[in-house]
């Protein structure tokens, strides 16, 4: 059954019970056991699933335990950015919206925090960028001393909300920094595992994200997660499917509505054996946000800075190496837009952790940047907390606005629909580089201001924002149509954005549809002008061996050009669940653009 | 019998060829549609005690079924299969 490795015959592998198994993972312990010829303190016993290493015989009896629904292989991780020659990056790619993320607090599960504390202390200095910024260091391994030697974290946390003053002591120049939410604070927990045996700190994810990564975030009241890593790529396995880390990942965003994850892309879209999609494993869960890169705007050959060369990877262009979806393909769908947006990742300056000694590689590798407190990074880790800064800032407006305790849905149709895809040709405004497109929290922004939103099925709260839910009792409640929506005179483009959580599952569980009417003319969502739903006849040349173009997701766009301007309405249609007494929340939101400007 | 994903493959139950004579001891089962059931159908299966858990292939329901007939689920027009 295993065939890549002759060699290998223990596998390390996780249990995965069902959600409504007769007996828990305690109980089943002692079958596991035995079944799999193991001494039972050799297992790791999960709330929902029991992790071991197992001799690939005694796979099969496994699979025959009535409690277990299925079993994946457990993968290594790292983090995410890239190699790179460092330009200098004069920010400002995110305009001032007037909001700073006050208020917001971000978690940052990366490789740890400066020299490990959070404020001064007698001896040490934190960072400059980071004063005030740190409102705790959280424990995710034992023992954990927070320090980032590496270098990752810090960077990360910096384009969250770092400000400072970066001075090329070599061109003599000063300017600011900032990370997108400057007025935020953050919880960093660390990810750095000590090995007693190897005497060294050593990257790892905890086996179970939701009682070990997200749950103390979200009970000390965060409800931003960010996450700039995910499985190391194989190249005998090429793209991931939909595992163990996506399950946990949309199983605790379906039971804590109102907590976004965010979720870096990977870079694996120039690795050995890439084919044509990477996405996969945490980066393929239904509620995150899945973060892709973009470049920049100073000159580089995709990976290095060159001062007399072209802009080979711009501000609108994908990274070379940002990986790209759709999520791996089932028998019943051609898989899932992925990423869901970009930002630039490509030579990103940021904060330099002061556990990173002075000669270390990691201060040259990405080109020197002349200054020791700031270093240069590229990578889909470096888009995604800019992109989490941006959802500190939406979080921030929502509230000062009315939706205090907004779901993850309406800050994820928020961002989407103000997102442009600069790289889809087929015109539908999404491809599988840039998903659906690069973030612009200004356009993101304006939507909250003008409350041309609305969330469905919020348990959290009833403001003039929010709508029931969607459910087939009755069956007059599976669909919500939305008042006439004034449209001006002369030609407009009309976007619109319909985003829901999905029970996890690789396959879309509840099937959602978004439809806008004008008059007697509809558009439907991911769907341009062709008829019908869910599937795609203009695919932009990927090919898979398959016939299938389904494509369902519990993320839909629609972009009218020219749109008519009578009578024009939203519908979010349900179109099957799989539980029919399924209560589905929902979120949309829209805009209206004047064509004659664009 | 649940799928197996390592090193890439998935054995999905669902594709195998196998008829299981019934369902004693076993709690969980997977009934294949002809067509992706409708909100009447999945109704009827409920008051069959048939609690489906989830969608897991083409239109193929993972569900929780205490009871041992498997015959009286297949009998079902809208069954293709119904399996452990």
């Amino acid at each position: 059954m295993i065939e890549r490795e002759a060699d290998r015959t223990q596998y390390e592998v996780d249990l995965i019970l069902h959600t409504q198994a007769n007996m828990n993972t305690t109980a089943l312990a002692p079958q596991v056991a035995q079944r799999a010829g193991v001494d039972i303190s050799e297992l790791e016993v999960l709330p929902n699933k029991i992790r071991l290493t197992v001799h690939q015989d005694r796979l099969d009896n496994l699979a025959a335990l009535d409690s277990v629904n299925r079993i994946e292989e457990v993968r290594p991780k790292r983090v995410y950015n890239d190699q790179a020659r460092g330009i200098l990056q004069a920010d400002a790619l995110f305009k001032s919206t007037g909001y700073e993320g006050a208020d917001q607090i971000i978690c940052v599960a990366d490789t740890g925090f400066d020299q490990g504390i959070a404020r001064d202390d007698s001896s040490i200095k934190v960072h400059p960028a980071f004063v005030g910024r740190i409102a705790s260091l959280a424990k995710v391994w034992d023992p954990s001393d927070f320090k980032d030697h590496h270098g990752h974290g810090t960077h990360v946390c910096g384009s969250v909300c770092g400000s400072g003053i970066y001075t090329n002591s070599v061109q003599g120049k000063s300017i600011g920094v900032k990370g997108t939410a400057p007025a935020a604070t953050l919880m960093v927990q660390s990810l750095m595992k000590f090995s007693k045996a190897k005497k060294l700190w050593k990257f790892a994810t905890p086996s179970d994200l939701a009682t070990k990564l997200f749950r103390n975030p979200y009970e000390s009241g965060i409800r931003i997660h960010n996450n700039s890593w995910g499985s190391e790529w194989d190249e005998h396995e090429g793209q991931f499917g939909y595992e163990a880390d996506a399950t946990a990942i949309d199983g605790f965003v379906d039971k804590h509505q109102d907590f976004v994850v965010l979720i870096a892309a990977g870079n694996d879209a120039d690795e050995k054996n890439h084919g044509v999609s990477q996405i996969g494993a945490n980066g393929a869960a239904k509620n995150c946000i899945t973060v892709g890169a973009t470049g920049t705007t100073r000159p580089n050959d995709g990976n290095s800075y060159n001062a007399d060369g072209p802009v080979k990877t711009g501000i609108t262009n994908t990274a070379t190496f940002s990986s790209r979806g759709p999520t791996k393909p089932t028998t019943n769908s051609f898989g899932r837009i992925k990423p869901d947006v970009v930002a630039p990742g490509v030579a990103i300056l940021s904060a330099a952790s002061r556990s990173v000694a002075p000669n270390a590689e990691v201060r040259t590798e990405f080109g020197p940047s002349h200054d020791p407190d700031w270093l240069f990074m590229s990578g889909t880790s470096m888009a995604t907390p800019l992109v989490a800064g941006c959802v500190a800032l939406l979080r921030e407006a929502l509230y000062m606005h009315g939706k205090k305790q907004p779901s993850a849905a309406l800050v994820k149709a928020l961002l989407i629909n103000g997102a442009v895809n600069y790289s889809s040709r087929n015109g539908l405004g999404f491809d599988f580089e840039q998903g659906f497109g690069r973030v612009d929290v200004d356009s993101s922004v304006v939507m909250i201001k003008q409350s041309t939103f609305v969330e469905g099925g919020s348990k959290l709260e009833a403001t003039t924002h929010d709508v029931r839910a969607l459910s087939y009792t009755p069956v007059t409640n599976s669909r919500w149509e939305s008042p006439v929506i004034p449209v001006p005179s002369g030609r407009s483009r009309f976007i619109v954005t319909l985003t829901y959580p999905d029970a996890p599952g690789a396959l879309l569980q509840n099937d959602v549809n978004l439809v806008v009417r004008a008059g007697q003319v509809e558009r439907h969502g991911n769907m341009g002008s062709d008829i019908g739903f869910d599937h795609i006849s203009k695919l932009p040349g990927l090919v898979h061996g398959m016939s299938a173009d389904r494509i369902a997701d519990n993320v839909e766009k629609i972009i009218w050009d020219n749109i008519p301007p009578t009578n024009v309405t939203i519908v979010v249609q349900a179109s099957g669940f799989t539980k029919p007494d399924s209560v589905q929340a929902f979120a949309v939101a829209w805009r209206i653009q004047a064509l004659s400007g664009l | 019998m649940a799928t197996i994903t390592v090193n890439g493959n998935t054995i999905n139950p669902a594709a195998a060829d196998y008829v299981s004579r019934d369902a004693k001891g076993y709690d969980f089962i997977y009934i294949q549609a002809h067509h992706d059931l409708s909100i009447d159908e999945k109704r009827q299966l409920a008051e069959m005690d048939v609690e489906i858990q989830e969608y897991v292939s083409k239109h193929t329901y993972l569900c929780r079924y205490t009871p041992d007939d498997l015959e009286r689920l297949r009998a079902l027009t809208f069954v293709r299969t119904a399996n452990m």
